[in-house]
């Protein structure tokens, strides 16, 4: 457990280092903060109303941020060669996945943390009463969907060595399973396949966030998801040795 | 009563094969290795795709002892020190570094050594004492004892003035030492060290060299170069590949003498008769260079015979009988370059 501590901390230590990270924390929470002004103010200042435009945009942005953060994740230890040194090491080739995938989680959930900050701000300065169960519940959710398209993510780092062909993969393979769900629209409400393709719609899943209800399905969906695709991504780092 | 250890298995290994070897390794009680042998090497075979990198090479290395890899470009060696270390695994064969077999407890056997890849990639955001600590407890040093193991580390490469420096800003050669360092950091028994003096300019060759030579003894050391001269003051034995195949396996005089002729620079006073055919007439001894007359009025023949001393009398005895005054007979060093080419090539050197 140590040593996927050390690795955890060595991944979280690279990445609060880089300006990049810091640069795009800025922008995101300029722009989330923006937007929910924006539709506050549209809405009446309803926050229940706000909380639905926001949970779009969060979805939105851990599509696209998740790619970002895991795009470098085995692609820059690939390209710079210190895949040989950390491999060589006394930890498992699950420790690092793990350790990996787990820096990437705690890096997706300081870009959650702004919308936190907004309602305590909008709580202190304008006395509103933000519903913090409901809050706590989108939360829970976009991180069970983004801790699914980092795992993804960490899966197309471990396929390439090229940071950027990394993100694009991520980006796509996120795409292609939001994009799962909508195919329900193609067979009527009653068939198992409508059902199926609903099941792992992960927007699908989100709504119930939204109620300010965590359920449990969600979470095993999530769950399942995420345990498959890292030990796929276990498998293809291990690879390299039987090549 | 002790049991020889079974043999590995030789065929490539399948679910079957695994087992069987591993159940007969514990059958005999053989699991370690001698308590003389850090690395044991047995029938390795390595298969990229198509390409066969590794054809089948034995070798060991003794506790203590430090032996040096050589071969070309491309000869295996990267090949063998990647799989001894656990990053590559081998298509059948049967290694072994520390009394642990690496397909089978990887784990032990990278906690059993310090290895330095060719290129050295250390991550360059890092301060040279922040990647030793991390890369430290990374191989399970206490929290309490890194930082003695660290300083250790720092010292014995000489790095304490550059402790504090960034590692991108380091020369090639002292990123080296951090490399050299990150393989000693933990103490391993086992230091496995990929060409260690590529790409540093001679006066930190000789530096990285002398380290490696304080090294010996305290662990047990594999170092591959193409660096001949290297090898030759850093290491008692040394094991030639040559196209995924060991070619030759022995300490540096023995394959000297095995594979260099006795060479020998003979000086004589210019003389009316015939010198050269008269060296060319004497048995098992090859005229190299003729020179009737040259520095000081000498003249000089350079003559390379297989069996040493005998021939040596043999041309003296021809000279004098000749009435050539003979001024002197010096023996010429053999080099490991010249064992080294004839290993690989089984030919003679031009």
């Amino acid at each position: 457990m140590t040593r996927f501590f050390v690795l955890l901390r060595r991944e979280l230590g690279a990445t609060f280092q880089s300006f990049g990270f810091w640069a795009l924390l800025a922008l995101v929470s300029g722009y989330t903060a923006f937007f929910y002004s924006q539709s506050l103010e549209a809405r009446g200042f309803d926050m229940d109303y706000a909380l639905i435009d926001i949970r779009n945009w969060l979805f939105i942005l851990t599509m696209i941020i998740t790619p970002l953060l895991t795009m470098r994740l085995f692609a820059e230890e690939k390209r710079s060669g210190s895949l040989e040194l950390l491999m060589t090491a006394p930890v498992s080739d699950a420790q690092v996945v793990l350790a990996k995938f787990g820096a990437a989680a705690i890096e997706l959930i300081v870009f959650l943390a702004p919308i936190w900050v907004l309602h305590a701000l909008l709580a202190a300065f304008f006395s509103s009463t933000p519903d913090w169960g409901r809050l706590t519940a989108v939360t829970v959710g976009m991180c069970g969907a983004g801790f699914v398209f980092l795992a993804l993510g960490t899966l197309a780092s471990a396929l390439t060595s090229i940071q950027l062909w990394a993100a694009l993969l991520g980006a796509l393979l996120n795409t292609c399973l939001t994009s799962l769900g909508v195919l329900r629209n193609l067979f009527p409400t009653d068939s198992a396949l409508y059902r199926v393709f609903a099941y792992i719609s992960l927007d699908l899943h989100l709504r119930s966030a939204l109620t300010g209800i965590i359920d449990l399905r969600d979470v095993v969906l999530q769950g399942t998801l995420v345990a498959l695709v890292l030990f796929w991504t276990v498998r293809i780092v291990e690879l390299r040795k039987w090549k | 009563m002790a049991h020889d250890p079974p043999s590995p298995p030789s065929a490539p290994l399948g679910f079957e094969g695994v087992v069987g070897y591993l159940s007969s390794r514990r059958r005999s009680g053989a699991w370690g290795l001698t308590a003389r042998q850090m690395i044991r090497v047995q029938r390795l075979f390595k298969r990229f795709g198509g390409f066969e990198a590794l054809k089948g090479i034995d070798f060991h290395v003794a506790a203590g002892t430090s032996v040096g890899l050589l071969g070309e470009n491309g000869a295996g060696k990267t090949t063998t020190m990647r799989i001894l270390s656990c990053f590559i695994a081998p298509t059948s064969g049967v290694v072994e570094v520390a009394g642990h077999p690496v397909v089978f407890e990887s784990a032990a056997v990278r906690e059993n050594i310090g290895y330095m890849p060719e290129s050295v990639p250390i991550y360059g955001n890092m301060r040279v004492e922040e990647f030793l600590r991390y890369r430290a407890r990374l191989k399970g040093v206490s929290a309490k004892s890194v930082r003695r193991a660290v300083d250790e580390a720092i010292s014995k490469v000489d790095l304490t003035s550059r402790r504090r420096s960034l590692v991108q800003v380091l020369s090639k050669g002292l990123r080296q030492r951090v490399g050299l360092a990150d393989a000693l950091v933990h103490r391993p028994p086992v230091l496995i060290l990929d060409e260690p003096t590529s790409g540093l300019d001679p006066s930190q060759r000789r530096e990285v060299r002398e380290l490696i030579r304080d090294l010996r003894g305290e662990h047990t050391v594999l170092v591959s170069s193409h660096i001949l001269p290297e090898i030759e003051t850093t290491c008692e034995r040394v094991v030639i590949i040559h196209r995924g195949t060991v070619a030759a396996s022995e300490s540096i005089e023995t394959l000297k003498h095995r594979y260099s002729e006795d060479r020998f620079r003979v000086a004589f006073f210019p003389s009316e008769i015939d010198v050269e055919l008269l060296l060319r007439e004497v048995p098992d001894v090859r005229l190299e260079k003729f020179e009737a007359s040259g520095q000081h009025g000498l003249g000089h023949a350079l003559l390379a015979s297989p069996d040493g001393g005998a021939s040596r009398h043999a041309v003296i005895a021809q000279l004098v009988s000749h009435g050539v005054r003979v001024h002197e007979l010096t023996g010429v060093e053999r080099t490991l370059e010249e064992a080294f080419l004839k290993a690989i090539q089984g030919e003679d050197v031009p």
